[in-house]
Formats: C-alpha cells, structure tokens, sequence
C-alpha cells in the first residue's frame, strides 16, 4: 500500500468523523403547573380535604395534589399533570345544614366528588357539590359501560347540567342563609343555592320521618348524597335502585323509613328547594316565585338521569282541609231570650247567633287546646289541613303555611297571621286574644268572618271562611238576699200614728240591692218593677148588729077516710077535700108489713144568718103548695069483714093516726063489697089523701139585735207602685246617671240600687167607738187600727254589654227578677 | 476530541500492526482495510427503569481484518463509535448513549454458496459507554424525571456471519450482521452493517 492509499483512506475517515452524529440530547422543559380552584358546597364545607386524583382510564389514579378548604369552602390545589380527567374529592371538614342549621362534620366514608378535565398548565374552577357528586356517580357508570372517561366525563356532565339547567361544576352556589351575599339578580348561582338549599330542606322532612331525635344528625345532605351517588353508579339512572351491599343484586334504596325514586328525587330538588325559600332561613331577597319555573322543570324532567318517562305532579293541588265537618267545637247559640241551645259550630253559622257571655271573651290564661277550650266553655273552630306534594309524597306539614284573619263587617280588625298548628290541627278560639280586642263589641247583627288562607310551598292555596254573629250577654247576676235590704222603716216607726195622714203620697227608698260587677267588662242595666205594691188597712169598727135566719119546716096533712060499710051504705069510701076537716099531724102510723111503726114529720132547717140593718124581723115568704108524701115502703095493711051470708068486704089501707079495728086512714084501695044475697060485688078506685108543704118563718138569732164592736180590713185599699230608681257607684259614692234609662256599670265596680216608690192617698178614719153597749145605729163608726204598705221585693234589672252607648238598644238584654216577698211598713194604733 | 483522538491513535495501532504482519508472512494480500456503515437496534439496561430501543446509525466503523496463517480463518476487528439517542416516555428513561470501542472477533468461512464468501466468528467486544440526558416525560414530553449521567466499561461477547463480494480492483464489498452479548448488561446491540474493503 503506498503512503497515498493512506492519505487517502484517512481523509476518509475525517471526513465520515464529520458525519458523524454529534449532536446531544436537551433535557425537556418541565411541565408547568396548572392550579384547580373551586368551593366545596353543601352549605359551605370548611376544613376539608381536596384531593385530586388522575382519572385515566376511569379509574382514581395518582393523587396529583391536595388542599384544605378555607371558612369559605373554598381550595386552590397547583398541579403539575398533563391533559387528563381529574377526580376531585373532598372528604372531611364540616358545614352547616341550611335547614336547621345543625354543623355536620363528614364522617369517614363520606365524601363529595367532582369530574373534570385538567388542562395542563392551566387554571380550572372545580365545584364540588351534591350535584357533582352526581355528576361524577353518572361518569363512574358510564366509564364501568365501557365508555372513554373523557366521553363518560362529557356526557354526564351535559346530562347533569341539563337536569338542573345549570353548570354545576362552574357554578358558585351562594349560601342563602347569608343575609349579606349582596346578591340582588336571580341567577344559576341563586338557582344553585336554592338546590343545595332543598336538599337540606328534604333531609330534615326525612330526619323527622325517620324520627331523629335530632335533625340532620344521621339523615343529612352529605349522607344523601352518598345515596345519590351509589344510585347513579349502579345502573347509571337516579331512580332509587341500586346494589346492595355485596353489590350482587340491584334493590330498592332508602333513606331510612324514606323509599327513594326518581320522584322522590325530582320533587326533594323541587318542591323543598320552594319550601326553603318560604323558610324563615332564606335570608335572601329571592322568593318563592323566583324559583317556580325552575322547580316545574326538575318536576317535569323526564331525562335519561332520572329514567322516568312521565313528569311528575308538582303538586298543582291546593291544600286540603282535613275533617271539613264536626271538627269544630260546640258552641252555644242563642235563643234570643238569654237562653242558649248547646250545637256544634258550623263553618257557616247563620242559623243562630252565638251565645257568648261577656266574662268568657278572653282565653285570659287558658291554654289552647281542646280540653282546656271545652271545660272553659270557649268554642273554637278546628281543621286539620293536608298536601300532596305529588309523586305520593305528602308535604310536611311544617312546610304548609296557614294564615288567618278576623273581620267584622267587612273590616279587618286583625290582618293576617301565621296559625301553629296544635297537635296536629289548628284551633281558633273565639276569643279576644286570637280574634280582635274589641270582638266583643258588637251588635247581633254584626258578622263576623274569620279568613283562613292555607298556602303550601309551591304557593298553592285553599281558602276556607268560618262566620258567625253573636249575641254577647252580660253573664247571669245574682243578688242574693243578704245584698238585698230594706231602707225605709225609720219613715214609718218614727211617724205618730196621728200623724199617719204624713205618709200619704210619699216617696221613699224602700229596698237597696248590691252587687258587684265581677265579668270583667262593663255593662249596662235597665230597672224596672211592675209589681203592685198593697195597701192594708184595719179598723175598729163600731155598729148595731141583727142576725136572723129563715127557718123551713114540713107541715103534713091527712084526709081520713072510713070504710064503714053498712047493708045500706054501700058507697064508696072517700074524702072531700074542700068540706073535709084535715088532720095535721107530726106523727103517722105507716103498716111495715109486719106492724105499724110511726113515721115523724121531718124536722126545720135553717138558712145561713142574715145581717138585717133593723130591730125588725122582715116578712115571712109564703108556704110552698101542697104535694103528696111520698110512701115510705110498698107495704099496706088489707082487711076482710066477712059477714056472710050478707056480705063480705075487702079493702086495703094505710097511713092511719090510731089503731082501731078499721080506722081511718089517709090511703084505701081495692075496696070489694059482695052481696051475698044479691050476687053483686061493688068495687071502688083507690083513694088517697097524705099531703106535706113547707112553711118558712125568720128567726133572730139568739143576742141580735146588739151593737157589735170588732176589727176590719177594709176592702180595696189603693195599691202603690215603684216610680224611680237610684243608682250609687260604692266605689266612687257617685250616684250613676242614667242615659235614656240605662245605667252603665263599671268593671269591678261595686254597685247599690235603690228602689223607691209612692205612698198612695189612703182614707183615714177617726170615728167614735166609745158607746159599745147602746150604740143604736146600723152605719158603723170606724177608727183606724193599723195601716200596712207592703212593698214587694222584686226588681227587674235589664242588663246588656257594653258595646256602645249608642249600640244599647241593638243588644240582646238578659233580665233578671231579683228580691222575694215583700216588705211590711206598718203604722199601727 | 479527546475521544476522537483515542480512536485514531487505536485505529492506526491496529492497522500498522496487520499490514506489518502481512508483510513479512503474507506476500498475498490477506489483509483488508475498511470502513463500515451500519444501524444497530440498541437496548440500554438502565437501573432506573426500563428504556426505549432505539435504532441508531453507527457511522464511523473502521475495519481491519486479516488471515490466519492462509487457513479459513481470519480476525475481524473494528473500532467503532456511535451515540443512540433512547427516546423518553413517562415510563421509559430517554437518554443519549454514546460508546465507542473495539471488537475482534474470529471468523471462520464457510462456503456454502459457491458465489458467496461467508465468515462465521464470534469474539469480544470492549467499549467505553456514558449515558447522558437521562430522563423520563410525560406523554406531552414534559419533563418527568431527569436522571444523572454515568458511564463505564463494558465488555460483550459477540457473534457475528460476514459475507462478502469482491469489487474490481482490491476493493471488497461486505454485509455484516452481528449480534453483542453484553456481560453486565448495559448495552445489548443488533447489528447490521455494510463494509468497504480494501485488500492490500
């Protein structure tokens, strides 16, 4: 090889050298760090720990950095990672239930999360809240499917945002119980609020169904959403089914005693967020109505988060009331005479006023309920009141407003306000304290309506009037006798009865009643006294006195007649009552069948005594006619004289005055004489001749004529009446002026009556009674012994309420007779 | 430049010492010069995690080869220097390796082709290798990890099937692939290459 070859082959060699490769490797630049900001929210989670996590492949990777949240919720984590998902998970710390606001601090387990997609190097605004909870539940479900995270992460994040019409990993929820947001425009963040707001809302309702002691210990927000979270993550729909525990089976999930479903879900995010908002925790200008619209959208959603296919009722329904009839108490309604028939209370009580006695307008310190109102006699109007928020889900109760208000004649004298509901329903008693002060004052034919305005959360309402009039009575007044006193005796014992001509025509008090006005309201009373007081005047009365009598006495007569029957006498016996001489005899023998018994003339009597104004009997009346004595007995005595071969005679007879073989007597009949001889027979008809008449003469009874000395009540004497009235007030010693009569009662007053009445012009007499023995005149002397006015207890008092003077003649008046018997006033000689 | 000077002064050892030894024993021209191209697919054992194989030129690859006492036999030896740039991922270590060294090996040929020359050897590799911008990146590469530099000795085995075409004139033509067994595991290297030889 020749040195050329050499040269050549190394020039060679250089200038490969030259190609070959020199150039090193610069160490890449680092990543930048990118910072994920955010608030963890469930009412504002203070103190707990932000970790971020790498969600490749859809599974919590690298912790990519951590934080603490401050007072406000808020963290800021610096990460250093390139473009992936991100898992955000707050667990710890504590928050404040906006409901209750009860502090609960996230137990071990319990966490919320959030998904996003980290851009590296720069900065990301995280929210952490339930609803990203969701969202992060949703995209777990999704990826589990088989999705890409970054897909899985995209789409629950579209579905989860359209279900709330809000972004719920950018927006900030304000904390509506901060009275000093300074936020003034309805916004998503105000929307969100609300939500996060309503979930506490429905966990105190089912802290109180599951009867937690104390609310939102166990059944809060946090651990709803763990429920929310474990819903979606089963199968991937807020649906209320969800794997059990060995996560074998799916199965009904619950919140406690609270199923949960799809409806349950839509309306805890409705229906509660509007019941917040009508709480007295909402301390933000927003209401109710701000948040309609955005509560019948969740109600309505039909989306593929909740797998329902129908929109859920949101509750368009009024509120209901309970037991429409006999709820209410009874009452006690008028009869218009101060009288009360007991029926219970209508709603509309138009039939008959109430019966309301003035010392029971006021509950004064009785407790409402309806043992209390019923043993006080306070008459009330009840209800109970229901919801159905929809789903078949009843609103609690606490969450329907009810509002009441009292009118009297369509003016309001107590606007609206809030009822609370006793036991269960709500009472509203008759009574000053829940009506008006002045409900008392009315006239019977005022009317009075009672308002009641049941509002459920969503503002729903049913309205429900209760009216009714009424008779307000002063209650009954009892004066009894020791209150009772008679005042005008002095008057009388103090005049000489000489100068009883002084008590004519006087008036005087002559009886005082005292009572005092204990109903705690005042009153007027109306007196009056019809009563006719009496008059009784007794005198010694001197004058010639004559008693007789008529005396009757029976006077009989006898018409005898002899049979005598001789051959040539053969006539007929008989009596001539012109020519014949008549027996008056006072005995008769009468024939008793077996003998003769005498029969006695009857005895005089006497008429009652007659006064005869002279020494001088008067005329006699003349005797009666004569009439036949009636026969004693049918018994007569009937005789044969048989003087045969002649002849024979039979007769029969009776009434005789002396027994002899044939006597005459005052009776014959079927007298028979037979002629033997002849063959003839003589018969005569029966004759008889017994007669009586009385006879009346005046006898003076025995001492009379004679002057007579005795004591007399004169008759008619005038009555007397009641002409005035006075009223004494003790309390003040001021006598009480009537207005048009009536007088008005203080309350608690003690007050005196007095009745007064008039003396009448009685006739005095002062005549001579000295000459009791030879006093001859029939015109009596009379001299005053006693004089009597006796005045009658009785008053009547007409009481009815102060309502207004010039309301008193429109009032219902009790009346009330007080006093018996009467008082004597007596002048006596 | 200091290893630039390291290879020249080896190469020229190598090569003087051969064409000395030709001269006096080996009036044929048994010895041969060259310069060879290749591309080896490298794998570096790096302690600190697994790496990246990489495909790399080896452009600088001096030749000398000679007989053994006119038997079948020869040695090959080269002197070679190369740098493999090991791309980075977040679980791969990139880094620069650069090595440069000698190997002889002993061929034997073997004809199975009577157009075809082909040599069958098998020897040692000695290098001096450093590895430097060691690190790791993330899928967007940035940086993840960054690792010192080291370096060292490594001594391979190797095997290795030449065969060659002869050129007009001294000039040869071979194709080389060859496969470096290393003993500590640093570098383990496939090998093929082209090489231009000059018979003289």
């Amino acid at each position: 090889m020749t040195a050329y070859k050499y040269l050549y082959f190394l020039l060679t060699i250089t200038l490969l050298w030259g190609c070959a490769p020199g150039d090193s490797t610069e160490l890449p630049d680092e990543r930048p760090f990118g910072t994920v900001t955010g608030n963890a929210v469930d009412g504002l989670i203070v103190g707990a720990q932000v970790s971020i996590y790498s969600l490749k492949n859809g599974i919590r990777g690298l912790k990519l950095g951590e934080a603490t949240t401050d007072d406000s919720g808020a963290y800021s984590v610096d990460i250093q990672s390139p473009n992936q998902p991100i898992l955000i998970e707050v667990s710890g710390g504590s928050y404040i239930e906006e409901a209750t606001g009860t502090p609960v601090s996230l137990k071990d387990g319990q966490t919320l999360l959030a998904v996003g997609m980290y851009k590296s190097g720069q900065t990301h605004n995280f929210m952490v809240t339930p609803l990203t909870h969701l969202v992060t539940g949703l995209a777990e479900y999704k990826t589990a499917m088989g999705m890409s995270v970054e897909s899985a992460v995209e789409e629950a994040r579209i579905t989860v945002n359209q279900f709330f019409s809000l972004d719920v990993g950018d927006t900030k929820p304000i904390d509506i119980t901060d009275e000093n947001s300074g936020v003034n425009v309805f916004g998503d963040d105000v929307l969100y609020g609300f939500y996060l707001a309503g979930l506490s809302d429905w966990t105190l309702w089912a802290s109180n169904e599951n009867q937690e002691n104390q609310p939102h210990t166990i059944y809060n927000s946090i651990a709803l959403s763990q429920i929310f979270y474990h819903d979606l993550l089963s199968d991937g729909l807020l649906n209320g089914i969800g794997f059990n525990q060995a996560n074998t089976e799916l199965e009904p999930l619950g919140f406690g005693t609270v199923p949960l479903n799809e409806d349950v879900y839509r309306l805890a995010f409705s229906l509660h967020m509007l019941a917040i908002a009508n709480s007295a925790e909402n301390k933000t200008s927003f209401v109710v109505n701000d948040l309609l619209d955005a509560a019948n959208n969740i109600a309505a959603q039909t989306s593929l988060l909740v797998g329902a296919s129908d929109p859920v009722d949101i509750d368009n329904q009024a509120p209901t009331f309970n037991n429409n009839t006999g709820t209410h108490s009874l009452a006690r309604f008028s009869n218009g005479d101060g009288n009360y028939t007991e029926a219970a209370l209508e709603d509309v009580n138009d039939s008959a006023a109430l019966y309301v006695e003035t010392d029971n307008v006021e509950l004064g310190s009785v407790l409402i309920n309806r043992a209390t109102l019923d043993s006080n006699a306070i008459p009330y109007f009840a209800f109970g009141v229901s919801d159905q928020m929809g789903g078949g889900v009843s609103t609690d109760p606490q969450d329907i407003t009810v509002r009441v208000q009292y009118q009297r004649n369509n003016q309001v004298l107590n606007p609206w306000r809030n009822l609370t509901p006793i036991n269960g329903e709500y009472l509203i008693p008759l009574a000053s304290e829940t009506l008006s002060s002045d409900w008392h004052q009315s006239i019977p034919s005022d009317e009075h309506l009672i308002e009641v305005v049941v509002t459920d959360i969503v503002g729903n309402q049913t309205i429900r009037n209760f009216s009714f009039s009424a008779d307000f009575y002063v209650p009954t007044l009892t004066i009894d006798n020791s209150n009772i006193s008679d005042l005008g005796a002095d008057i009388f014992s103090t005049t000489a009865f000489t100068d009883r001509d002084n008590l004519n025509d006087i008036q005087f008090a002559s009886t005082a009643y005292t009572f005092t006005n204990t109903t705690g309201k005042s009153f007027y009373i109306n007196l009056s006294d019809n009563s006719a007081h009496t008059t009784t005047q007794t005198v010694e009365q001197l004058v010639r006195e004559h008693l007789a009598q008529v005396k009757t006495s029976t006077e009989w007569r006898l018409g005898l007649m002899t049979p005598a029957p001789t051959p040539t006498t053969n006539e007929c016996p008989d009596f001539d009552i012109n020519s014949g001489t008549w027996a008056y005899p006072t005995t008769v023998l009468n024939w008793t069948g077996n003998s003769w018994e005498a029969e006695q003339v009857p005895g005089p009597t006497y008429a009652n005594p007659e006064s005869i104004l002279s020494d001088t009997l008067p005329l006699s009346p003349v005797p009666l006619g004569w009439n036949d004595v009636p026969d004693f007995d049918q018994n007569f005595v009937v005789t044969t004289i048989n003087n045969s071969p002649s002849w024979i005679l039979t007769y029969g007879y009776d009434y005789i005055l002396t027994q002899t073989i044939s006597p005459p007597a005052g009776y014959m009949f079927a007298w028979a004489y037979q002629d033997i001889a002849a063959g003839t027979t003589i018969s005569c008809p029966q004759k008889r001749f017994f007669h009586q008449r009385e006879v009346y003469n005046y006898e003076s009874l025995s001492g009379y004529p004679t002057p007579v000395l005795s004591t007399a009540t004169l008759p008619n004497t005038p009555e007397f009446s009641t002409v005035s009235y006075a009223v004494m007030d003790n309390d003040t010693g001021l006598e009480i002026d009537p207005v048009n009569g009536w007088y008005q009662i203080p309350v608690g007053h003690s007050i005196t009556t007095q009745k007064w009445v008039a003396t009448p012009n009685l006739t005095l007499h002062n005549d001579d009674i000295s000459d009791v023995s030879n006093f001859p005149s029939y015109t009596p002397n009379v001299y005053d012994k006693t004089i009597t006015w006796s005045v009658t207890r009785n008053l009547n008092m007409s009481l009815v309420h102060d309502s207004g003077e010039e309301n008193i003649p429109l009032m219902p008046v009790r009346d009330i007779t007080f006093g018996e018997g009467a008082m004597d006033y007596l002048i006596t000689r | 430049m200091k290893n630039a000077k390291l290879i020249a002064g080896m190469l020229i050892s190598i090569v003087s010492s051969s064409t000395y030894g030709a001269a006096i024993g080996q009036p044929q021209r048994t010895s041969m010069l060259g310069y060879s191209i290749g591309a080896a697919l490298v794998s570096v054992d790096d302690p600190a995690g697994g790496t990246e194989d990489t495909w790399t030129l080896q452009p600088i690859t001096l030749v000398y080869t000679a007989r053994v006492w006119r038997s079948s036999l020869r040695y090959w030896s080269e002197l070679y220097y190369y740098k493999a740039m090991l791309d980075a991922s977040s679980t791969k270590i990139g880094q620069d390796a650069e090595r440069y060294g000698m190997r002889l090996s002993l061929q034997k040929r073997l004809r199975f082709i009577p157009t075809l020359t082909t040599w069958f050897g098998a020897g040692i590799d000695i290098s001096q290798e450093k590895f430097t911008a060691r690190h790791t990146v993330d899928s967007d590469g940035f940086l993840i990890n960054a690792y010192p530099d080291r370096e060292g000795a490594n001594v391979a085995g190797v095997i290795n099937v030449v065969s060659e075409w002869s050129l007009p004139r001294n000039w040869m033509i071979a194709a080389k692939l060859e496969q470096s067994i290393p003993t500590d595991g640093r570098i383990t290297e496939s090998q093929a290459a082209v090489t231009l030889l000059y018979r003289y």
